[in-house]
């Protein structure tokens, strides 16, 4: 990644040079710019020349070719002609044929080649390669003689092999012509290095290739290396060429793949073709060479140029050096150091920069000071509006702020205390509100939108410290020279403060006045003057009902006589001015509190102090109510005097810190004391306790103050009179706010009738219990007598009638006479048993001691074993009265 | 023969009247509570009736009023081992719901035949 960016920053370098060059790679630029069209036109030229040359050696190099063409012809012709001449020799075919084959042979030899004649049917006649008669082979070019001799012209035969030789042979078909149609055609063959020996004869150069092909297109000829190509196909590109044209120019190839410049053209006689080809390189070899000599020199100019070009950029370069410097230093308002440019207008133009130097810094140092002026009347204003708690702004056509100093902005936006901030934002932006639904925006904005000055538009907003601020916002509309606006310049004040002072004030205010309406007793304020500054309803209702738009500011006094004139105050004329005197009096003493009563019957209870500022505060309280309730207090305590006489019960209060008692009435009367002549004390309230109860009666009040719930007790009292008397004593502990005891109040209730009441209840209830048990008793004796009853009744009643039965003497009669006695005794107890428990009426009656005591003890008797014995010693006593 | 009908839950007391007045000539039909006392009485009409007054099942007393409520003219002795309710005797309170005799328990032979005997004969 990194080396990619390094290879971007590379890429971005090189563009940027390229986009931004140098002086001294736009000189250079320059030269190869000038130079190089200079090197292009030589190539051009001598590309042109070399092409032009090569035209001129194409031209010439088909001539050579037609040359070699028409010596091929020469030949041939000469052997037609030597073959007709032989044909109307004297030694005709006709004739003596022998003799016609020496002549044929001595023709040959001089040619250098064979002569073959044959029949029409292609068989050889004589073939002078061989002795006349010795029997030959059918010609392999039959067809080429048949052709000869239908045609009566001569014919030029391709390559081909000798049916006798079988070497590689060309021929001429000569007919023979005779009266008739020709019946024979003399051949004259020869090898087709011949055709080729005219090449080393012309000492054709060893790069240059001349070939011959037959109409077949095979190799027949050729300049060098014939032995190696001879009856080879010539190559494609030359084969193509032969089709195309009979003659022309073209670049081919070889056989041994050489690429050459050939010139062809077609024998007239044979149609073969000869083709003559020099190597491209041999051919392009001075153009190839006059090109690296022109690039080499070019190149050499080139640098030459380049050099020198540097060394002229460099100069160049130097002095605009020097240029920039100087325009530098001139732009920075420094003086222009000594500069040697080398150049003649460069330093015309650092004369003009000096000279435009010493202006800009005369113009610099004005303008030095008009900022520093302009600085100093910007922090002056910055210093009156920050200490003025001011913000001066600009704002733009947009309403937005271009401009904000003045006092800290801490506090002033939720956008934070930074300048930066703050611009390019509007009025309402700066606290988050939106005219389009704050109303009080939409009214701001609507005046900044008039373009009208402002004065005191007030707004609030609530600041990042949860705080609502107030500002007051004035503004002068800016417009430029044509009219057109182009924001407002203003003022804004953070009105916090004052504002939030002012609603203390007025919420003080309110506070006070609600408190003082809501004093439900009238309040009134005089200033030192005497002068009503504040009252409240219950004042009104009170003394300024009667007086119609009483004003803040009127006198007490004149209150006072405005009262009495409305009747408020009843008074007889004489003592107007007396009363009034005194109640000013009173009022200027502002001590205390007084007793008034109004004419309509109503009491007040004035109370007037003295402020610190001389001032009268007063307080006046309609004590009507309270005088009634005092009335009914007395009448309850009568009332209550009177209950606790009636329920016999008093009552007193002890207080714990001053051992200071008071006790009702009834109190005293129960202890039989007389308030006036005898009042109570604590002291002689414990005398007053028996001895044996003092303890405890001082030990309860002790335990109830402690805390414990012992709050009730009897107690026992000596009456001076000597009578004893109990007394219930039930207290309460009161306790102030730290939680301490501080007041005991109690009842005192006279209850010795009613204790006696109940000792005479509780023994009789006693008896009634005893009675209860007694008749239980009886209820269960009862039962067992029943049940004894009933198994006495078959042992006495059955032993009696045993006893009926059983005759006299009869021993067993004895035994249940036993029976009987016993039974009849038991029945005795019984009987004694349920007379004991029979229940009778509880009612007193006279009864004997004795006769009671006896009874008693034979039921006692009845009870005891035998061996007790009771001894009876009674003597008659009075009948005494007893419950039955 | 005359019938008599005996009414106690006791059975020793039962058996001894049986004994008594058997021997004595008379018919003595025996029941153990007033509840088959009276219907005993409504079905045999006896002669007379002796009954203990306290009984469980329906004591003597209300055995007596029911007796007395079928047959006005029932003679009945009333028989007691002296149990009384409150301050009322039973056997007082026989007598006065009608019982013509009333004899506390325990009692002679010759005095119940004696009793009886009288009862009967009125």
């Amino acid at each position: 990644m990194i080396r990619r960016q390094e290879r971007l920053a590379g890429v971005w370098r090189c563009s940027l040079r390229l986009r931004q060059p140098s002086l001294r790679l736009l000189i250079i630029a320059l030269i190869v710019e000038l130079v190089l069209p200079f090197i292009g036109a030589s190539v051009f030229v001598t590309t042109r020349l070399a092409d032009a040359e090569r035209a001129n050696d194409g031209s010439r190099q088909l001539g050579i070719a037609r040359a070699f063409s028409s010596e091929i012809d020469r030949q041939l012709l000469n052997a037609e002609a030597a073959l007709k001449a032989l044909a109307t020799s004297p030694e005709s075919p006709d004739g003596d044929l022998e003799a016609f084959y020496r002549q044929s042979a001595a023709v040959a030899d001089q040619h250098g080649a064979r002569i073959v004649l044959a029949d029409a049917t292609g068989r050889q006649i004589f073939n002078t390669t061989r002795p006349f008669g010795t029997p030959l082979a059918q010609l392999n070019e039959g067809e080429l003689a048949r052709r000869a001799m239908s045609m009566q012209k001569t014919q030029i035969s391709d390559l081909f092999r000798g049916s006798t030789t079988d070497d590689y042979l060309v021929g001429v078909f000569v007919p023979v012509i005779a009266d008739g149609p020709s019946r024979l055609v003399l051949i004259m063959a020869f090898r087709p290095e011949r055709l080729s020996s005219f090449f080393a004869e012309q000492h054709v150069p060893d790069e240059w290739t001349v070939a011959i092909a037959d109409r077949a297109g095979t190799l027949i000829g050729r300049s060098h290396a014939l032995d190696r190509f001879l009856g080879k196909p010539a190559t494609g590109d030359l084969k193509a060429a032969m089709a195309a044209a009979t003659e022309g120019l073209a670049t081919l190839h070889t056989n041994d793949g050489t690429e050459v410049y050939t010139a062809f053209t077609r024998t007239v006689l044979s149609g073969w073709t000869v083709a003559f080809g020099i190597p491209r390189a041999v051919v392009d070899a001075p153009l190839r060479q006059s090109l690296v000599e022109i690039g080499v020199a070019g190149g050499l100019v080139i640098i030459l140029c380049g050099s020198i070009a540097l060394l002229t950029a460099r100069r160049i370069s130097r002095s605009m050096k020097a240029l920039s410097t100087a325009a530098l230093a001139l732009g920075n308002g420094e003086q222009l150091s000594q500069l040697t440019p080398s150049i003649k207008e460069m330093d015309e133009v650092i004369a003009s920069m000096r000279n435009a130097a010493d202006r800009l810094a005369r113009r610099s140092a004005q303008r030095d000071r008009a900022e520093a002026a302009l600085r100093e009347s910007e922090q002056r204003f910055r210093d009156i509006a920050e200490v003025g708690s001011e913000w001066i702004w600009e704002t733009d056509a947009d309403h937005r702020f271009t401009f904000f100093a003045g006092a800290t902005v801490e506090g002033l936006t939720p956008l934070g205390p930074r300048p930066k901030d703050i611009l390019g934002k509007t009025h309402w932006e700066l606290v988050g509100a939106d005219p389009e639904t704050d109303e009080q925006w939409r009214r701001c904005k609507a005046e900044f939108d008039a373009h009208r000055a402002f004065r005191r538009l007030q707004y609030s907003a609530i600041t990042r410290s949860d705080r609502r601020h107030y500002f007051s916002v004035g503004g002068n509309p800016i417009f430029d020279e044509n009219g057109e606006f182009k924001g407002y310049r203003g003022t804004s004040t953070d009105e916090t403060e004052t504002v939030e002072a002012l609603q203390r004030a007025e919420f003080a205010e309110a506070l006070l006045r609600d408190a003082v309406d809501s004093i439900s007793e009238g309040f009134v304020i005089y200033d030192r003057d005497d002068r009503l500054v504040m009252f409240n309803e219950v004042y009104r209702r009170l003394f300024l009902q009667s007086i119609e738009g009483i004003p803040v500011g009127t006198t007490y006094e004149e209150i006072l006589r405005a009262n009495v004139r409305a009747g408020q105050h009843v008074l007889a004329p004489a003592e107007e001015a007396g009363w009034i005197a005194q109640k000013l009096k009173e009022h200027h003493e502002a001590d205390g509190a007084v007793e008034h009563q109004l004419g309509d019957g109503r009491w007040v209870l004035i109370t007037d102090r003295r402020m610190r500022n001389g001032g009268i505060a007063g307080l006046r309280v309609d004590i009507t109510a309270l005088k009634a309730v005092q009335a009914e207090l007395r009448a309850s305590r009568e009332h209550l005097a009177r209950a606790q006489r009636v329920a016999a019960t008093g009552s007193f209060e002890l207080d714990l810190r001053t051992q200071r008692i008071e006790w009702s009435d009834e109190t005293y009367r129960i202890f039989g004391v007389t308030r006036d002549v005898d009042p109570l004390d604590q002291s002689k309230l414990e005398q007053m306790v028996v001895p044996e109860d003092r303890e405890q009666f001082r030990d309860q009040i002790a335990a109830c103050v402690e805390g414990q719930q012992q709050t009730v007790m009897e107690y026992r009292i000596r009456r001076p009179d000597g009578h004893i008397r109990v007394l219930y004593r039930d207290v309460e502990v009161m306790r102030d706010n730290a939680g301490e005891p501080c007041k005991l109040i109690g009842v005192v209730k006279d209850v010795t009738e009613l204790r006696e009441a109940e000792r005479r209840r509780d023994e009789l209830e006693r008896e009634l219990m005893h009675s209860q048990k007694l008749e239980a008793l009886g209820t269960l004796a009862g039962g067992v007598a029943h049940d004894l009853n009933n198994t006495l009744l078959p042992i006495l009643a059955l032993s009696k009638l045993a006893l009926d039965e059983l005759p006299q003497g009869n021993p067993v009669r004895e035994d249940i006479e036993v029976i009987v006695r016993a039974s009849e005794h038991a029945r005795d107890v019984v009987k004694q048993i349920l007379a004991f428990s029979r229940k009778q009426a509880l009612v007193k009656r006279e009864v004997d001691l004795v006769t009671v005591t006896r009874e008693a003890l034979r039921m006692l008797r009845a009870g005891l074993p035998a061996m007790i014995q009771i001894i009876e010693q009674m003597t008659p006593v009075p009948a005494v009265w007893r419950r039955r | 023969m005359q019938k008599i009908l005996v009414i106690d839950d006791d059975s020793l007391v039962r058996d001894t009247l049986l004994r008594i007045l058997q021997r004595k000539g008379y018919e003595v039909l025996l029941a153990s509570d007033g509840r088959h006392g009276v219907q005993m009485f409504r079905r045999e009409q006896p002669d007379l009736v002796i009954t203990d007054i306290i009984m469980p099942e329906k004591e003597g007393l209300e055995t007596i009023r029911e007796i007395r409520g079928e047959c006005s003219d029932a003679k009945i002795i009333a028989i007691s081992g002296g149990a009384r309710i409150g301050n009322m005797d039973f056997l007082e309170m026989a007598g006065k719901l009608g019982a013509a005799e009333i004899i506390p328990k325990p009692f002679d032979p010759a005095e119940l035949i004696s009793i009886v005997s009288r009862c009967l004969a009125n």
